[in-house]
């Protein structure tokens, strides 16, 4: 068997076990590459787990029919919610319509086992509710500055993935991605930082892997699943 | 208009009523999806009829006047109608007796189901009957995590009603039940839920309301969402758009006072047709026109 047929069989065998979806949101600044990141993970993953995607956008659609567009993943796995002038109340303060969302969802494919959702491009103090998903992973990215991590905020310090992207960017602007990462990891201790080029890895190699991994452990207890 | 036959005479005695629970629900950080819709304002601002506070203020009047005087008055009857209803188990949290005549319980038990009639037929754009009935799904997701208990948020939960319908989500026949889902065209949701000022007087009366504590919350959230919506789409001072709303508060206590009135009426004398009916065409076509949209900030 090939290594990667072997590692999806893995994960299939994984997923299969969990008795509720694992919720994962996606956060992070404008433009940062959220949505170019779940389609990513769309692309490598459908063949193995069952996935939802839940966008956030600020003028309605754009991003589920960039998705649709992109042909990752069926049409009537993807739903938008509307958050109206506030793209972080819808993921933080008040999650109904989100949780409404996932429902829907679920009730559509009963056997669903992964659940991303995009939230609205927003600042760097945005960050999931946790009655709203089980972890969440902040996309920054280098075209910001090489600033942008040692600014800090909720999403860089405290994220279960801090995912720094655009890296094959880091010479055009001058961003020194041994500060970024330096900065990152002095901020967050022990959780996990990513560095990313969806241009030179379309497939997000590394994201992927720790999302294959979450989804093998437990979240209430961090066990491996049973 | 249907008619609320059968309801007689089980409204029993409530505590009085709690102004803490009125302020827990007018309170837009209250997790209801309110925050996504603007009351048709962002609409009367693409078209120029709110460019200023002075516009918005007028616009307030006329949303309070209409669309909130209808909820106003469909929350205040189904309030008076959860209270009879009831909580679920030993101690009611709405303090209201527990044991019913059965067959007064099922008449009860119909009383949503007209109210949400009478609600549809006082909502003439389709594009303002789904926005009532998304906000009514996502107020009762929380009110039923809030107040468990509650024997009416229960059977708003598991009666059937009406499939949002607008321009870019049609009617779905395979989402004729609250459970059921179906995807609009571009994804939007479209599901059973009952209209939201039913919720609302539900939740209310949940959360040791009354009628009158109902419909001010009806009528508040119809101005506030606007006048919310208007600030930030306009970069208004809010501190002017708070006057505006401080300059309405007689007169919503008097459409509440009016609201309650009839919804009272309409429960004793069993008369669906005595609630509050008024609507303006224009902010009907307003609201069918920003459904449409394809570039828009909030979702009605
Ligand atoms: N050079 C480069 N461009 C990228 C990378 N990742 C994403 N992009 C581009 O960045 C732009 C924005 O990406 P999106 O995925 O739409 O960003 P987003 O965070 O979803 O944006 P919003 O939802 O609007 O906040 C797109 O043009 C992507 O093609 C990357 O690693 N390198
Ligand atoms: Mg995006």
């Amino acid at each position: 068997m090939r290594p990667d047929q072997e590692r999806r069989n893995t994960v299939e065998a994984a997923a299969s076990l969990r008795s509720r979806p694992l919720r994962i949101g996606i956060g992070g600044p404008v433009g940062s590459g959220k949505t170019a990141l779940v389609a990513s993970l769309c692309r490598e993953m459908s063949a193995a787990v069952s996935l939802g995607v839940v966008t956030n956008d600020i003028y309605t659609t754009e991003d589920a029919d960039f998705l649709t567009r992109a042909g990752v993943l069926q049409p009537n796995r993807i739903v938008a919610v509307e958050t109206g002038c506030c793209p972080h109340t819808a993921i933080r303060d008040d999650i109904v319509a989100n949780l409404d969302a996932l429902a829907m969802l679920e009730g559509s494919h009963p056997d669903l086992q992964l659940e991303l959702v995009e939230s609205g491009g927003d600042n760097l103090t945005a960050t999931f509710s946790r009655g709203l998903v089980d972890l969440q992973i902040f996309v920054v990215d280098v075209a910001g500055g090489d600033k942008v991590p040692r600014k800090g905020g909720p999403g860089v310090t405290t994220s279960d993935l801090l995912v720094i992207n655009k890296v094959d960017l880091a010479q055009m602007v001058g961003a020194d991605l041994g500060v970024m990462e330096r900065d990152a990891k002095q901020l967050r201790g022990p959780l996990p930082v990513v560095m990313c080029s969806l241009v030179d890895d379309p497939g997000a190699a590394a994201v992927r892997e720790w999302v294959e991994r979450q989804l093998c452990l437990d979240h209430r207890t961090d066990r491996e699943l049973p | 208009m249907s008619s609320l036959s059968g309801f007689g005479g089980a409204i029993p005695h409530h505590r009085p009523a709690s102004m803490t629970a009125l302020a827990l629900l007018a309170d837009s950080r209250f997790p209801s999806g309110g925050h996504a819709h603007s009351g048709s304002a962002e609409e009367a601002v693409s078209q120029g009829w709110i460019t200023g506070v002075a516009d918005l203020e007028r616009f307030l009047l006329l949303r309070m006047s209409t669309s909130g005087a209808v909820a106003a008055g469909l929350a205040a009857a189904a309030a008076i109608w959860a209270g009879a209803t009831g909580a679920t188990g030993a101690t009611g949290a709405t303090g209201a007796t527990e044991e019913h005549d059965p067959i007064d319980r099922m008449a009860a038990c119909r009383v949503p189901g007209w109210l949400d009639c009478e609600a549809d037929a006082r909502m003439a754009a389709p594009a303002s009957r789904a926005a009532s009935r998304t906000q009514g799904r996502l107020l009762l997701h929380t009110a039923r995590r809030v107040w468990p208990r509650s024997r009416a948020l229960e059977v708003l939960d598991r009666g059937a009603f009406g499939v949002p319908s607008t321009p870019s989500s049609p009617v779905r026949p395979d989402g004729g039940a609250t459970g059921a889902g179906a995807l609009g065209a571009g994804g939007r949701l479209s599901r059973s839920a009952p209209h939201h000022s039913l919720v609302l007087g539900a939740a209310a009366a949940a959360a040791g309301s009354d009628g009158h504590g109902a419909a001010v919350a009806a009528l508040y959230g119809a101005v506030g969402a606007a006048a919310t919506a208007a600030l930030r789409l306009l970069g208004l001072d809010p501190m002017a758009v708070t006057s505006c709303l401080a300059a309405l508060c007689t007169e919503i206590d008097a459409a509440a006072a009016a609201a309650v009135a009839s919804a009272t009426m309409a429960i004793e004398r069993s008369d669906g047709s005595i609630l509050p009916s008024h609507g303006s065409i224009e902010l009907d076509l307003a609201s069918q026109r920003h459904a449409r949209k394809e570039m828009k900030l909030f979702a009605s």
